[in-house]
């Protein structure tokens, strides 16, 4: 923690708002569409499946389930995907600020995830 | 109702829901546990969207400092799934019990000592609702500057205090914009990137901080991440006092910033869960749909809330799940 010395504009210049905004769209958008989703899946596996629970997997959504679950599967896996869009947004941003060292903190989260995706899928 | 009230207490205290879902599934409407942690991973990334969203807007959320705890959390996350297979839950349960227990009693210790507003010496002078003889070390508080054109003033490097908090104002980075003009040394939490400052509407006065000890964040932060991926929950719990408490940033800024983290946090465990076939649209959508609700106006509401009323809230959260975990881990509850 022993950096040098930071010039004063470096300290001074404002944070770009379009990041915050860029990311409140990103979750905004992602959850509406996932909401809009799980309720259509909803009602409509209400009207013909008796409210029978059905599993899902991610990858097969398209194949196997009902109707309805299958769009609510499609609305969860939007949800899913929303907050990992939004790391990617932001990261994009720092990218166009020429941010680097937090360029590579968004990097390094992004690459965990997809670590853990990967361990999820072969275990 | 169940995801509507998980969600607004989430999103004011800054934790998932999950600690009131999975115990409510499984007890109340009787679903396998691992669909239940499913179910609400899910309601954690709903609310963590819904409340992020919301909060985005309001200032209060610190992006940088959330991606910064995130690498630890998602690296804990990864751990958590490996040691899961190692340990017995019940060492596990009791262990998180005692955690919440201390963690609480340091919330309530830290909010009756420090009070609301704190202020920081040489920097920028405490507001009209501040308190003097506070003895934090990070967190200023001003009245909000009725001068909107000051912020050009400062980045030339004036060093009014006023004109610095205009310039604050304009987004995170620009919280040690106060340490400026004394030139002195900064490291990583200090360079304004770890900083920031919000307009506290229960005040009306413009909070500027910066984060210290970012080994802290670091480390609790892989300790909740860790937990995250044994138990399936967002980790808040932990991250917002280790924010609060440990690395001195405002409350509200720590729920906020939780609550975008917790949502990358479950992306992670989710994946898994819904790779192997434990998702259950007809369980997860109504509480999903539910929380985000919830969630919504939790976000909206915290920002007339007290702090002192959120440290209480979050307090007494942390105890109910340190007695659930606690009742669990001595085999009286099998949650």
């Amino acid at each position: 923690m022993s950096d040098p010395v930071v010039p004063d504009e470096q300290l001074g210049r404002p944070a770009d708002p379009r990041t915050n905004t860029l990311v409140q769209w990103v979750l905004r958008t992602g959850l509406v569409m996932a909401l809009a989703l799980l309720i259509v899946g909803l009602i409509v596996q209400m009207s013909t499946s008796n409210g029978q629970a059905v599993q899902v997997r991610m990858f097969h959504l398209l194949s196997t389930a009902p109707a309805g679950t299958k769009i609510m599967g499609v609305g969860m896996l939007v949800l899913t995907l929303t907050p990992a869009v939004g790391v990617l947004s932001v990261v994009g941003s720092w990218i166009r600020e020429r941010d680097t060292r937090f360029v590579g903190v968004g990097a390094a989260v992004v690459a965990v995830l997809a670590a853990a995706v990967l361990v999820g899928l072969a275990g | 109702m169940l995801g509507i009230f998980a969600g607004w207490l989430g999103a004011v205290v800054g934790i998932g829901g999950g600690v009131v879902i999975v115990p409510a599934l499984v007890l109340l409407f009787h679903f396998d546990t691992k669909v239940a942690v499913a179910s609400s991973l899910v309601a954690v990334v709903a609310t963590s969207a819904a409340a992020g969203s919301a909060y985005a807007g309001s200032g209060q959320l610190n992006m940088r400092l959330a991606l910064t705890l995130e690498i630890a959390t998602t690296m804990g996350g990864l751990a958590g799934g490996v040691v899961a297979v190692l340990i017995a839950p019940t060492v596990i349960d009791g262990l998180f019990a005692l955690v919440m227990l201390v963690t609480a009693f340091l919330v309530l210790r830290g909010r009756d000592e420090h009070g609301e507003v704190v202020g920081e010496a040489g920097a920028v002078d405490v507001g009209a609702h501040g308190d003097p003889h506070a003895d934090s070390h990070a967190e200023t508080v001003s009245p909000v500057p009725t001068v909107p054109d000051a912020a050009p003033a400062m980045a030339a490097g004036s060093d009014d205090p006023v004109l610095a908090c205009a310039e604050a104002a304009g987004g995170e980075r620009a919280g040690a914009a106060a340490m400026v003009a004394s030139g002195k040394r900064v490291g990583w939490e200090e360079r304004g990137r770890l900083a920031g400052a919000y307009h506290d509407l229960t005040t009306d006065a413009l909070v500027t901080y910066r984060a210290i000890r970012l080994w802290i964040g670091w480390a609790v932060s892989f300790v909740a991440g860790l937990l995250s991926g044994l138990l399936g929950v967002g980790g808040g719990f932990l991250k917002v006092p280790a924010m609060h408490l440990g690395m001195k940033v405002p409350i509200k800024v720590s729920a906020a910033t939780s609550n975008f983290m917790i949502g990358v946090t479950a992306v992670a465990s989710l994946f898994v869960y819904f790779a192997r076939g434990y998702v259950l649209p007809f369980a997860a959508a109504p509480v999903a749909l539910g929380i985000a609700v919830g969630a919504f106006f939790g976000a909206k509401s915290s920002q007339r809330v007290s702090g002192r009323t959120l440290g209480r809230i979050l307090a007494g959260v942390l105890i109910l799940v340190a007695v659930q975990m606690g009742l669990k881990a001595l085999g009286i509850a099998n949650v």
